[in-house]
């Protein structure tokens, strides 16, 4: 028979057979039992792609509603080489557009990379002249951008914000979690190839907007503050200077100026030394502005009126072995005159009346030595020592303004306490935060931190800081037909290189309010090293002046005094 | 979308044009303006009470408080 052999056969071929089939069957319960999960998620992880998308960043307006800061949606192009199949020509069409050389296109597009940026973020106009173009294989997608449209202005509160959409200095950086859009994850599907399916209706799905910050800045008043600080920079030769615009019953500020300036736009080719906010993240010794405060502490703990008489010592104090000196000879004057001639002399007899704890006790009082809490980053607390670190010429040295460091910021809101009839305030720059339909999120009210001096002792001395500026030191900072409270101050700066007061390193400024009688402005003007004079008195006075001036014409604020009219006389407003 | 962009695209552009800075540059360089000198500007408050037996109004010139300096034609 022949069956017997082919049924052998057979049997091998069947097993065979059969071994195959339970190969396959354990390898698909394998992958579609045992491993499936874990199958899926990875099928899942090459299919999917998670994107984040943001939306767009909130805008910063100042108390008018002028546009400071705004984003807005810029075209970016970009190239796909694999499927170009002529980059020289495509590079010299896109050329005059991009106003890049055609070379440099050509070079990113000859890239073995399935995806090259060829330019980011062109004006909106480059990209309406890409959209006409009919390339293949090279792409227009929009990217947010932030603008500064009045370039420099207040760029040093307003800070600026990264390629990104992140706030990284100023206002930008302090109330970044307000003004960044909401963050959402989009999940979109990739073919075969890698490549990205972006789903109909996408751009649809934009997430909400961040929220719009006001500010309590007056954009004219700040632009008339950095105008007159350049100018007196640029007259002085100074190395920049400081003018700060607050009004004193709320703590709001109007006008924050740094000089010298940088436009947020082109924050990248600037060193990181312009960005800083000097106004409050540096200390300079104040010099004879720290006599108001001297002042107010005699005056409140009644060690001295305004009539009560001090010997000048004519002009020349020998205190701790070291000789003090006033810039004139001074011999017997009022109180009153000690503050308004800048009497040295007078100011350390005052002191020493009060004592360390106590001088020093006031000072804390009036916020020397503490941040002043404004909502701004980067503010320091400045440098005041505890009486017990003092030296035995300390007590002399602070009553003049020395061995002591306060910011602009901390000088201008101890007066503005002055000047609002007592009251400490907790100056601020942000006044409402809205949504995208402008509905109010959040509104920042006035804050008092404190109340630390009577308005018994504010009216004495204001009548005192008025006499400053009609017969004393700070002449210039006269404005006509109102009355101006102040003091100035000339402090020498410590020369790095010595370790010792410089000859010929100072800072000049002017402290004060005005109307004095309803200030309705307390402006500080530094002037950091210049050239040309040393004197608080004339090159800080005349700045107040000019920025008091037009602020108060600006603001509507009429004059007290009657005024002589220019133009017309009487007789020829009387003709019909 | 398109019209928020341009909207955007026209808000930069307004908020560049009416910049203080760029206002003063073309108010003085183009169009020879000087700022308001001394006593050229007066700030005036105008009283809101009807003049009587219908005397033609003549708003008075006003400081502040109210102190009347002196009326314009």
């Amino acid at each position: 028979m022949a069956a017997a052999p082919y049924r052998g056969r057979r049997m091998l071929a069947a097993l065979v057979l059969l071994s195959g089939f339970a190969l396959i069957l354990f390898r698909l319960f394998n992958l579609q039992i045992l491993q499936a999960a874990e199958l899926t998620a990875k099928a899942d992880r090459q299919h999917r792609k998670a994107v984040s998308v943001q939306g767009p960043r909130g805008s910063i307006y100042d108390r008018h509603g002028k546009v400071l800061a705004i984003n807005m949606d810029v075209p970016s192009v970009f190239g796909v080489p694999a499927s170009l199949d002529d980059p020289s020509g495509v590079a010299r069409d896109l050329s005059p557009v991009l106003r890049v050389r055609a070379g440099e296109i050509e070079k990113k597009l000859k890239q073995e990379r399935s995806f090259v940026w060829i330019a980011r973020k062109l004006d909106p106009e480059q990209g309406r002249r890409l959209e006409r173009m009919p390339l293949e294989g090279i792409g227009v997608v929009m990217e947010g951008q932030r603008f500064y449209p009045k370039g420099p202005l207040l760029s040093h509160v307003l800070g600026f914000a990264g390629m990104d959409s992140q706030g990284l200095e100023g206002i930008e950086r302090r109330y970044d979690p307000s003004l960044r859009g909401e963050k959402q994850m989009v999940v979109l599907q990739r073919d075969a190839l890698g490549r990205t399916v972006f789903p109909k209706g996408l751009h649809e799905q934009v997430p909400s907007p961040g929220h719009n910050v006001i500010l309590t800045i007056d954009e004219v008043i700040q632009y008339i503050a950095e105008k007159e600080l350049e100018e007196a920079v640029t007259a002085t030769r100074a190395k920049g200077g400081i003018v700060i615009v607050m009004e004193p019953r709320t703590g709001a500020i109007l006008a924050m100026a740094v000089n010298p300036r940088f436009d947020p736009n082109t924050v990248q080719a600037i060193s990181a030394d312009r960005w800083r906010n000097r106004a409050l993240t540096d200390t300079y010794e104040p010099g004879s502005t720290m006599k108001i405060f001297v002042a107010a502490a005699a005056l409140e703990e009644k060690v001295m009126e305004p009539e009560t008489l001090v010997y000048g010592e004519n002009g020349r104090m020998v205190v701790a072995h070291t000789v003090i000196h006033d810039h004139d000879r001074l011999g017997w004057m009022t109180f009153a005159q000690v503050i308004q001639r800048s009497s040295n002399i007078g100011s350390v007899k005052t002191a020493t009346a009060l004592g360390a704890e106590r001088l020093y006790r006031w000072l804390r009082a009036f916020g020397f030595g503490e941040r002043t809490e404004i909502d701004l980053p980067g503010e320091v607390t400045g440098l005041i020592k505890e009486p017990r670190n003092w030296e035995r010429r300390s007590l002399a040295s602070i009553a003049m303004g020395q061995e002591i460091g306060v910011t602009a910021l901390q000088l201008v809101t101890a007066v503005a306490a002055i000047a609002n009839g007592g009251w400490l305030m907790k100056p601020y720059t942000v006044s409402e935060i809205r949504d995208e339909k402008g509905r109010v999120v959040v509104q920042v009210s006035p804050q008092v931190r404190r109340q630390p001096i009577s308005p018994e002792t504010v009216h004495t001395l204001s009548k005192i800081l008025e006499g400053v500026v009609t017969h004393g030191t700070g002449s210039k900072a006269a404005v006509p037909g109102y009355r101006v409270a102040g003091k100035t101050g000339t402090a020498q700066k410590i020369d790095p290189k010595t370790g010792a007061y410089s000859s010929h390193l100072s800072v000049g400024s002017f402290v004060g309010y005005v109307p004095a009688e309803d200030p309705r402005l307390a402006i500080v003007v530094v002037i950091d090293e210049p050239q040309t004079e040393a004197w608080g008195g004339v090159v800080a006075a005349p700045v107040f002046r000019r920025v008091a001036e037009q602020a108060l014409q600006h603001l509507g604020i009429s004059s007290q005094e009657p005024v002589k009219l220019a133009m017309t006389t009487s007789s020829e407003m009387a003709r019909p | 979308m398109a019209l928020e962009r341009e909207r955007d695209e026209l808000q930069v552009k307004l908020s560049a044009l009416t910049s203080p800075e760029r206002i003063a540059r073309v108010a003085t360089e183009k169009l020879g303006l000087v700022p308001p000198q001394r006593g050229q500007v007066i700030l005036a408050n105008v009283k809101p009470e009807a003049p009587p037996h219908g005397e033609p109004s003549m708003p008075d010139v006003k400081l502040a408080r109210n102190e009347r300096v002196g009326k314009v034609p």
